[in-house]
């Protein structure tokens, strides 16, 4: 059986500030290499490229129902490099280990949005700032 | 919340001296005088995060004033939205309250009812309204 689950269950750890979040979308933007043409005037055919050495962290976004008795924590999270973990559900409820992700970041954009009918929302960015640590989810 | 827009219907002074106690949710007595207040839930639809459900709902429900003339449907009509008029006021008895945030006149129309061949037949107003509300 494939191990695909749910987008629901995230959470979002930070090292050091002391946030609460009440989370609605989670988002992995833009881990990249950068693509570096190779060809010359004796190519034929395709363009060729080999990939950047280095590996462009992106940035994690995430849409947040609004914690109106904690956002003078978040405003001073801005900026503030630590360690970020996204946890995400396992896949089944008995696993040993939830799949993860980890990296040194640093929140660096908020925004919030009000509106009639619905809850005050907000978005979150973090730029993923060095290396992001993989942990797959496993049974046992 | 059922309970608590049947509290705030029935503890509003203006209504209350239209209707007496004659607010009911989904069915009204057969021989019940007029006018009276009949109310039911069309919609509800709960807020979700990655934790699972939060406190915060959004509720249509139906509200019918019902009278023998026009003029008397309107005049509950108005107390019934005097009656929900109240951002952010709380609904409910002590120990059993909702938070409300906003409320919302969507739709009006008006009906007409003949009963055994009468010429006389009801009347009513029906309104829905979106309520948002965080439960306790």
């Amino acid at each position: 059986m494939a191990n695909f689950k749910e987008g629901i269950g995230c959470t979002l750890g930070f090292g050091t500030s002391s946030i609460t979040l009440n989370l609605f979308d989670v988002s992995l933007d833009g881990v990249s290499h950068s693509d570096i043409a190779t060809h010359d005037q004796s190519t034929t055919g395709y363009i060729t490229y080999v990939a950047s050495t280095l590996t462009e962290g992106g940035t994690m976004s995430f849409n947040v129902n609004w914690e109106l008795y904690d956002h003078v924590a978040l405003e001073g999270a801005l900026g503030v490099s630590q360690t970020i973990t996204i946890t995400l559900p396992k896949v089944n409820s008995g696993d040993a280990t939830a799949p993860s992700y980890s990296f040194t970041g640093y929140l660096n954009n908020i925004s919030q949005s009000a509106q009639i009918g619905d809850l005050i929302k907000g978005t979150l960015q973090i730029k993923v700032a060095d290396d992001i640590t993989f942990v797959d989810g496993a049974a046992v | 919340m059922r309970t608590q827009l049947y509290y705030q219907l029935s503890n509003t002074a203006g209504l209350t001296a239209v209707v007496s106690d004659r607010i009911y949710p989904q069915r009204v007595p057969k021989s019940d005088a007029t006018p009276y207040v009949v109310f039911d839930v069309i919609d509800r639809e709960a807020n979700y995060q990655q934790s699972g459900y939060n406190s915060f709902n959004k509720m249509i429900v139906e509200i019918s004033s019902v009278g023998t003339s026009i003029s008397e449907c309107v005049s509950v009509r108005d107390q019934v939205f005097t009656a929900l008029d109240t951002e952010h006021a709380e609904w409910g008895d002590t120990g059993d309250k909702v938070q409300m945030h906003s409320i919302k006149l969507l739709t009006e129309s008006d009906n007409f009812f003949l009963f055994d061949g009468s010429e006389d037949g009801i009347r009513e107003i029906t309104q829905t309204y979106e309520l948002n509300y965080t439960e306790a």
